[in-house]
């Protein structure tokens, strides 16, 4: 089984850290600099987890393959984030949704360790479903 | 480029979950590499580093939970593969130095995990809310 990965999470110093495994390799990724004082723990991630037998192996073939499932990750994410506003035990990151279209199965993950970042999640989850071609396109080749 | 170290409260916390109040010795090798693959499944990182290998073997109490912790911890990926520079041990000599704003001690692990994350340009998922700060 193939996979495809979207990854993206921020930490304390502010970096945003974005990018797409294949097969467990990163092959995208950029990283945005927070401009805080270097500290690599992280506040929050989101992945979005694709699994199936067809789907692309090459880097480029896998951008453009993840652009096109727009509509299916917004589901997914929008899907989570009514979870998250359900609310979460601190003991239950990460929450999980998933779903499977078209014999790929998707799931979308989110966790954050504080408390305060958890209430913002859901915005964090929209941002993505909202800029989703816009994150995976602009991601530099590793 | 792993995405994520996990720190070892992350892979300690795991376990607590999955095996509850279930004494150690009687949980099996088989058992442990089981927990170990439903949280590298959970958190899609199967990454550690080598002080958090060595501070999740610090934990057992008998021989039997020695071998399990042995189990578990193969499953993981040591992304510094054992190798801890002498810049490692000056970034950390200077990560320790500094005081929190709580005035809390800090963990030679943690300064020492912080370091080697540093070097490798790595993001690590701690519950420790008390991870040092830069």
């Amino acid at each position: 089984m193939r996979t495809i990965t979207f990854y993206r999470q921020k930490r304390i110093d502010g970096g945003i850290r974005t990018g797409v495994e294949v097969g467990g390799n990163t092959v995208l990724s950029t990283f945005e600099s927070g401009g805080g004082k270097h500290d690599p723990a992280l506040l929050w991630y989101v992945d979005v987890l694709c699994e199936g037998r067809r789907l692309p192996k090459d880097s480029e073939e896998a951008r453009d393959w993840l652009s096109l499932q727009k509509k299916n990750v917004r589901r997914l994410l929008d899907a989570l984030a009514k979870k998250v506003v359900a609310g979460v035990d601190a003991g239950d990151w990460p929450v999980h949704q998933q779903g499977t279209f078209h014999g790929v199965k998707m799931r979308v993950s989110c966790s954050a360790v504080r408390r305060l970042e958890a209430r913002k999640l859901t915005g964090i989850l929209g941002d993505i479903a909202e800029h989703w071609e816009e994150y995976v396109g602009s991601l530099a080749a590793v | 480029m792993a995405r994520r170290v996990l720190d070892t409260n992350i892979l300690i916390n795991h376990w607590r979950r999955t095996f509850g109040g279930v004494i150690g010795n009687q949980i099996s090798e088989r058992q442990a590499v089981q927990c170990a693959r439903q949280l590298i499944d959970e958190q899609r990182s199967s990454a550690i580093l080598s002080p958090i290998y060595i501070e999740y073997l610090c934990g057992p109490q008998s021989a039997r939970e020695v071998r399990n912790a042995r189990a578990y911890l193969e499953e993981f990926e040591v992304l510094d593969e054992g190798r801890v520079l002498p810049q490692d041990w000056g970034e950390s000599k200077r990560i320790a130095a500094r005081i929190l704003r709580d005035r809390a001690p800090r963990q030679m692990g943690d300064c020492l995990i912080r370091a080697i994350c540093n070097r490798l340009n790595l993001d690590v998922y701690t519950a420790d809310i008390q991870f040092p700060p830069p």
